[in-house]
C-alpha cells in the first residue's frame, strides 16, 4: 500500500514538475507521449530505487559469512577487589573479517591486544581458538588464524574507488556481544582523515560503536572498503574506519615479509598547531632532532629545519609523512625537501627500516 | 634386516604424518565459553558470605557484588531475580536485644519521615526464621512513590522491601531485600527464596560459600615489579593503595577483635591510634662504601638526637643476612603514648644500587604476642631483592641531604619587615602571608591574584614559617602593626595559658621574663613541659593518657618597637625535646635580627614575671581585696 502511495506521489510530483512545459507547448501528441515517457521514466527509477534496497540486504547476506566477533579476556587489568561476580573479570569484544578461505581473519590490533587467549565466533554461531599471527599497533591491525577451511573470504576494495559520498555499509559486534553481525549503514563522509597522528582514515556515518572495532566496512558491491576503528563518544555520525590502502599494505608486507618493513628516516618532528586543527595549510614538518642511524647527518639537517615534502609530495602532517613513506621499501632512494629559512634544498636518502621499539 | 629397517621408516612416515593430518582437520567449533571464562574454583558456589563476620545468603549465579574492604557492607544485584541485597554489619557495641533495636528503629522510623524521603512500614514484628532465629521483621515501601503518583499507580509500580536485623555473634545484621514491585507479584516465591536464604551463620565445612576474604585469607607473595623487591604478605594483609609505589603499604585487613573476637581496647584509648602496617621504601640510590649497618647506625645516632631518651628503648640493633643480602635490624619500642608503647621494627637493606627500608609498627601488646607478631616479622623476614623487578625506568634517586651541606646556614625573613634569621639548611622553608581573614596561605600565585583582584585590603601583618622534619620543630616569625602597650599584647598571648589543666597541675611550667634594650621592648615566653611529672600522673591515673609528639613545647620572643610588633616562636613535641634541639632552639634567637640589631648579643636585663600577673579573676580579686583593706 505504502509502495503504491510513493508511486502516485512519485508521478504527481513529476507531473507537476512538467506543468510548464506541457502548458506551453500546446500540442495534444506530444502532451500524451511527455506524459508516456514522464511515466515510464518514474517506473523505471522506482525500479531502480527497489533495487538498491534489496542490494543492501544481499549484500549483508552475502557478507555475513565473513564477519566474525572476536572475544577475550584482557590481562592487562587489574581485578578491582571491592566488586565479585561470576562475570568473567576485563573481557573484551570486537568484530573481524575473513581474508581468506584457510581462515585468515583481520580485525584492529586493540581488539586482541592484552588478551592471552582469542576466541572467534564465527556467523553460525561455532567458537575457535584463535592464532595470533601477526599484529601492529601503530597501523591498528592484527591477523589472526582460526582452524576452520570452510569461511568465505571478503574482497577489498580497489583502493581508489572510494569516494565521498559513497554508500557504505558496517557490519559487527556494537555493544553486547549478542548483537553479532548487525548491520548499519551510511555514506562515506571523507577520505584521508588523520585522526590518531599516524595514518589517515575514512570518516563515516555508518554507526560504529565500541564492539565495532574489527569489523568491515563495505562498498554497494560487498567490497571491503575499511576496518571500523574509532568513533567519537557521545556524538553520532563521526567514525573512522582503516582505509583499503593500509589493509593492503599490512598484509602484503606480512605475506611477504612476514611484518611490516617500515620505513625510518630518523628524523624526529613536531606537528604544527594547524595540522592538530585541521586548518588547511602548506606548512611542513618541523624538525626536532635527527636520531642515531638517521638516513640524514646532523650537518645536513638540523633543528628547525621545515621538511617540505618527499619525491615531491607535500608533507603538512605527520600522518601525511606516514602515508607516504607507505609506498617505499626501505633501500629505496627518496628526496627530501628541506627549508632552512629562505634556502630550499634537497637531499636524496636511501630510507633505512624502522628499528624495533624493544620492550 | 633390510624389512625391519623399512617397517621402521614406514612406521616413522607415518607418525608424522598423523598429526600433519590431524592439525590439518577443521576445529568442530564447540568451545563453550561459559566454560573458558567462568573462574574454575567459583563455578560451583551457590551461597556467599563472610567467615569474619559470620554470615551467608544464597549467591544466583548473575549477581554482582560490590562490598567494603572487609565486606561488613555488602551490595549485590541479580538481573534474574529483579532485585538488590544490602548487608550492613556492625558490633552491637551497646549490646541491643532485638526489641532494643526494634525501640530505636521505631524512633528513628518517626524522625527521619522527612519530606518524600523515607519508608513506610506495612508489616513490622520479631519473628522467627525457618532455623528458629529470631529477627525484627519489617516489610515496607518508599514514601517518593505516593509523592510522584497516584493511589494504585504507586502501589503498582514501587518496590517490594524486606528489612531484616538479627543480633547474633554479638555482631547487628541489617538486611534489606528490595524486589521490582510487579515482578515480585509473578514471582513471590523468588523473593523468598532469597530473604530466607539468609543466616548469621557461616559454615566452614560448606564448599558451595564463597568467602568474600578469601582472596586475602591465605599468603600470598607481591612483586614490587617497578622497585626490584618482593615480600610475603601475612593471611589477611593487604596492599594498602596503588600497587608498586616507591613508598609501598600494607596493612592488616581485620581487627584482631574482627578475626579473633578479642576485646577492642582502641575503643577505651581515646581514640589514639596507632597505625599499624609495614610500609616498603626504596629510600635513594646507595653511595659507595654504604653499608645498612652504618645507615642503620645513622639513623640511631638521629633518633638519639631528636627523641627524648625516657621516651624510646632500642630492643634490637643487629646485622644479618637474610635473602642473599646484608640487612640490619633496628627495632625500637616507643613510648610517646602514655602507657600505649608501639613497636617500629626497621630493617635497612642495601642492594640492586639502592637502599631499601622495611618499617613494620606494632602495638606493644602484639610484639609482646608470639603469634600476632609473626604476621609482621614473617614479612620483614620474607623481604628479598629481585633485579629482574625493576622497571627500566628506574635511574638514580637522588637523597636531597647528599648534595646539601645540611649544617650551612640559610637566611628566613620576612619581606616588608626587616625581622631576619638563619637557620641550618636541615630546616624547610615556607613563606607565607595573612589574607584578610586572618588565615594562612602560602602559595606565591594565589597571593598575587588575591592582592590583584582585590587591591584595597593592603595588609600590614607578615609571617614566615619553617619546620625542621628530624626534630618536627615548628617555627613562626610575624611581625605588623599592633599599637596596644606591650603589657597588653604579652597578656592577650598568655590567657591560654592561665586556663590550662596540664599548667594548673604544674606538668607544664610557664616562665616569662621581660627586658629592654635600644627602645625596643622584648618579652621571652616559655611553655615546657614536666616529663616526670606527667609520667607520674599518668601512672596514678590511668584515665588519662597523652601522646607526647602532639604535646608541645613553646618557646617564644615577643618584640615591640615603636608601633610595630615582632614574634619569634618555636614549638617542638615533648618527645622530641633533647639537649641538642634546645641548643638549636636557642641558636635560632641568636641568629635573629631585627631592623639590623640582634638582641641576643645586647646586654639585657631580664626580669621575670608569673603567670598570675595576667590572670585577669585573680587582678581583679586582688584589686577588691585591696580596697576592702583600704576601707
Amino acid at each position: 500500500m505504502k509502495k503504491i502511495v510513493a508511486c502516485f506521489l512519485s508521478i504527481a510530483m513529476a507531473l507537476s514538475m512538467v506543468v510548464t512545459a506541457y502548458a506551453s507547448d500546446g500540442n495534444a501528441d506530444n502532451k500524451e507521449e511527455f506524459v508516456k515517457e514522464a511515466v515510464e521514466q518514474i517506473q523505471v527509477d522506482e525500479k531502480k530505487a527497489s533495487e538498491a534496497k534489496k542490494e543492501v540486504s544481499e549484500i549483508i547476506d552475502q557478507v555475513n559469512q565473513s564477519v566474525v566477533a572476536i572475544i577475550g579476556n584482557n590481562t592487562n587489568y587489574r581485578q578491582d577487589e571491592t566488586i565479585y561476580s561470576k562475570y568473567p573479570n576485563n573481557l573484551q569484544h570486537g568484530s573481524g573479517v575473513v581474508i581468506s578461505d584457510e581462515g585468515r581473519i583481520l580485525t584492529n590490533n586493540h581488539v586482541i591486544d592484552g588478551l592471552d587467549d582469542i576466541y572467534v565466533v564465527t556467523y553460525d554461531g561455532n567458537v575457535y581458538e584463535g592464532e595470533l599471527l601477526y599484529a601492529d599497533k601503530d597501523i591498528d591491525l592484527a591477523l589472526l588464524k582460526i582452524n576452520r577451511s570452510d569461511l568465505k573470504p571478503i574482497t577489498i576494495a580497489d583502493e581508489g574507488d572510494t569516494k565521498v559520498g559513497d554508500d557504505v555499509v558496517a557490519i559487527g559486534t556494537p555493544l553486547f556481544f549478542s548483537y553479532r553481525n548487525s548491520a548499519s549503514k551510511g555514506i562515506i563522509s571523507g577520505l584521508n582523515r588523520p585522526v590518531d597522528g599516524i595514518y589517515t582514515y575514512l570518516q563515516t556515518d555508518a554507526s560504529i560503536n565500541p564492539g565495532n572495532s574489527g569489523g568491515p566496512l563495505l562498498n554497494m558491491n560487498g567490497e571491503l572498503v575499511g576496518i571500523n576503528t574509532l568513533g567519537y563518544m557521545y556524538y553520532q555520525g563521526v567514525n573512522f574506519s582503516i582505509p583499503a590502502a593500509n589493509i593492503n599494505y599490512f598484509l602484503d608486507h606480512y605475506k611477504r615479509f612476514g611484518k611490516i618493513r617500515r620505513c625510518f628516516t630518523g628524523i624526529e618532528f613536531e606537528e604544527n598547531w594547524a595540522a592538530l586543527l585541521g586548518i588547511p595549510t602548506n606548512q611542513g614538518l618541523r624538525v626536532v632532532t635527527v636520531q642515531n642511524g638517521a638516513v640524514v647527518t646532523p650537518k645536513q639537517v638540523k633543528e628547525g629545519d621545515i621538511l617540505e615534502a618527499i619525491n615531491g609530495k607535500p608533507t603538512t602532517s605527520i600522518a601525511q609523512y606516514n602515508d607516504i613513506l607507505k609506498e617505499y621499501l626501505p633501500g629505496d632512494d627518496v628526496k627530501l625537501t628541506f627549508t632552512r629559512k629562505d634556502r630550499v634544498f634537497d637531499i636524496t636518502v636511501t630510507l633505512k627500516e624502522q628499528p624495533e621499539v624493544k620492550d | 634386516m633390510k624389512k625391519f629397517f623399512s617397517v621402521v621408516i614406514c612406521i616413522c612416515l607415518l607418525s608424522a604424518l598423523v598429526p600433519a593430518k590431524a592439525y590439518a582437520l577443521d576445529d568442530n567449533g564447540k568451545i563453550d565459553l561459559y566454560e573458558v571464562f567462568s573462574n574454575k574454583e567459583d563455578r560451583m558456589k551457590t551461597e556467599v558470605g563472610s567467615r569474619v563476620y559470620k554470615w551467608s545468603m544464597h549467591l544466583p549465579d548473575d549477581a554482582i557484588i560490590y562490598r567494603s574492604e572487609q565486606a561488613n557492607y555488602f551490595n549485590m544485584s541479580t538481573t534474574s531475580y529483579q532485585a538488590s541485597i544490602d548487608l550492613q554489619v556492625n558490633k552491637n557495641k551497646d549490646k541491643l536485644s532485638l526489641e532494643d533495636m526494634l525501640y530505636k528503629m521505631q524512633n528513628s522510623s518517626r524522625q527521619d519521615n522527612y519530606w518524600i524521603w523515607g519508608d513506610k512500614e506495612f508489616y513490622v514484628d520479631i519473628v522467627k526464621d525457618s532455623y528458629g532465629e529470631r529477627y525484627i521483621r519489617v516489610i515496607k515501601a518508599e514514601n517518593y512513590y505516593d509523592y510522584y503518583m497516584v493511589d494504585k499507580a504507586a502501589e503498582e509500580f514501587r518496590d517490594y522491601i524486606e528489612n531484616r536485623v538479627y543480633i547474633a555473634n554479638d555482631y547487628i545484621y541489617n538486611l534489606t531485600v528490595r524486589m521490582n514491585g510487579e515482578f515480585y507479584r509473578a514471582h513471590e516465591d523468588m523473593f523468598d527464596k532469597l530473604v530466607s536464604s539468609f543466616r548469621p551463620v557461616f559454615d566452614d565445612k560448606n564448599p558451595y560459600i564463597k568467602e568474600l576474604s578469601d582472596s586475602v585469607s591465605t599468603s600470598r607473595e607481591y612483586k614490587n615489579t617497578s622497585y626490584g623487591w618482593k615480600i610475603m604478605m601475612s593471611p589477611y594483609w593487604k596492599v594498602d593503595g596503588s600497587p608498586n609505589a616507591r613508598h609501598q603499604n600494607f596493612k592488616p585487613v581485620y581487627t584482631d577483635e574482627e578475626l579473633r573476637g578479642e576485646e577492642n581496647k582502641e575503643a577505651k584509648e581515646d581514640n589514639i591510634i596507632i597505625p599499624e602496617g609495614i610500609t616498603v621504601s626504596l629510600i635513594s640510590s646507595a653511595q659507595d662504601g654504604e653499608s645498612a649497618s652504618k645507615w642503620a647506625q645513622k639513623e640511631i645516632e638521629l633518633l638519639k638526637d631528636n627523641y627524648n631518651n625516657e621516651v624510646y628503648e632500642i630492643l634490637r640493633n643487629d646485622s644479618s643476612k637474610q635473602n642473599g643480602i646484608d640487612v640490619h635490624h633496628v627495632v625500637i619500642r616507643y613510648k610517646t603514648i602514655t602507657q600505649n608503647p608501639y613497636i617500629v621494627h626497621n630493617l635497612y637493606a642495601i642492594g640492586n644500587g639502592y637502599k631499601y627500608l622495611v618499617s613494620a609498627t606494632m602495638k606493644d601488646d602484639k610484639f609482646l604476642n608470639d603469634a600476632k607478631r609473626d604476621s609482621y616479622e614473617n614479612m620483614i623476614s620474607s623481604f628479598t631483592l629481585d633485579s629482574s623487578l625493576i622497571s627500566k625506568y628506574l635511574g638514580k634517586i637522588v637523597a636531597a641531604e647528599s648534595l646539601l651541606n645540611i649544617d650551612s646556614l640559610k637566611e628566613l625573613k620576612t619581606l616588608k619587615y626587616d625581622f631576619v634569621t638563619k637557620l641550618e639548611k636541615s630546616w624547610d622553608i615556607s613563606s607565607s602571608s595573612y589574607d584578610y581573614y586572618g588565615n594562612y596561605y602560602y602559595d606565591d600565585y594565589y597571593y598575587k591574584y588575591a592582592v590583584s583582584v582585590d587591591i584595597g585590603n593592603i595588609n600590614n601583618n607578615e609571617a614566615v614559617n619553617a619546620y625542621e622534619p628530624t626534630s618536627k620543630a615548628f617555627l613562626n616569625m610575624s611581625a605588623g602593626l599592633n599599637a596596644n602597650e606591650i603589657n597588653k599584647i604579652v597578656s592577650d598571648r598568655v590567657q591560654r595559658y592561665i586556663s590550662n589543666d596540664e599548667i594548673k597541675m604544674s606538668l607544664a611550667k610557664v616562665s616569662i621574663e621581660s627586658g629592654k634594650c635600644d627602645g625596643a621592648e622584648i618579652y621571652r615566653i616559655a611553655k615546657e613541659y614536666d616529663l616526670n611529672a606527667i609520667k607520674n600522673f599518668v601512672s596514678q591515673d590511668p584515665t588519662k593518657m597523652y601522646n607526647l609528639e602532639e604535646l608541645k613545647n613553646e618557646y617564644e620572643y615577643i618584640v615591640k618597637i615603636d608601633k610595630d610588633i615582632f614574634l619569634q616562636s618555636v614549638t617542638i613535641p615533648v618527645a622530641n625535646t633533647t639537649d641538642k634541639n634546645k641548643l638549636k632552639i636557642d641558636e635560632i634567637w641568636k641568629n635573629t635580627s631585627i631592623n639590623k640589631v640582634n638582641y641576643s648579643s645586647k646586654d639585657i636585663k631580664w626580669s621575670p614575671h608569673t603567670l598570675d600577673e595576667y590572670d585577669k579573676d585573680k587582678v581583679r580579686t586582688d584589686n577588691i581585696n585591696d580596697k576592702a583593706i583600704e576601707g
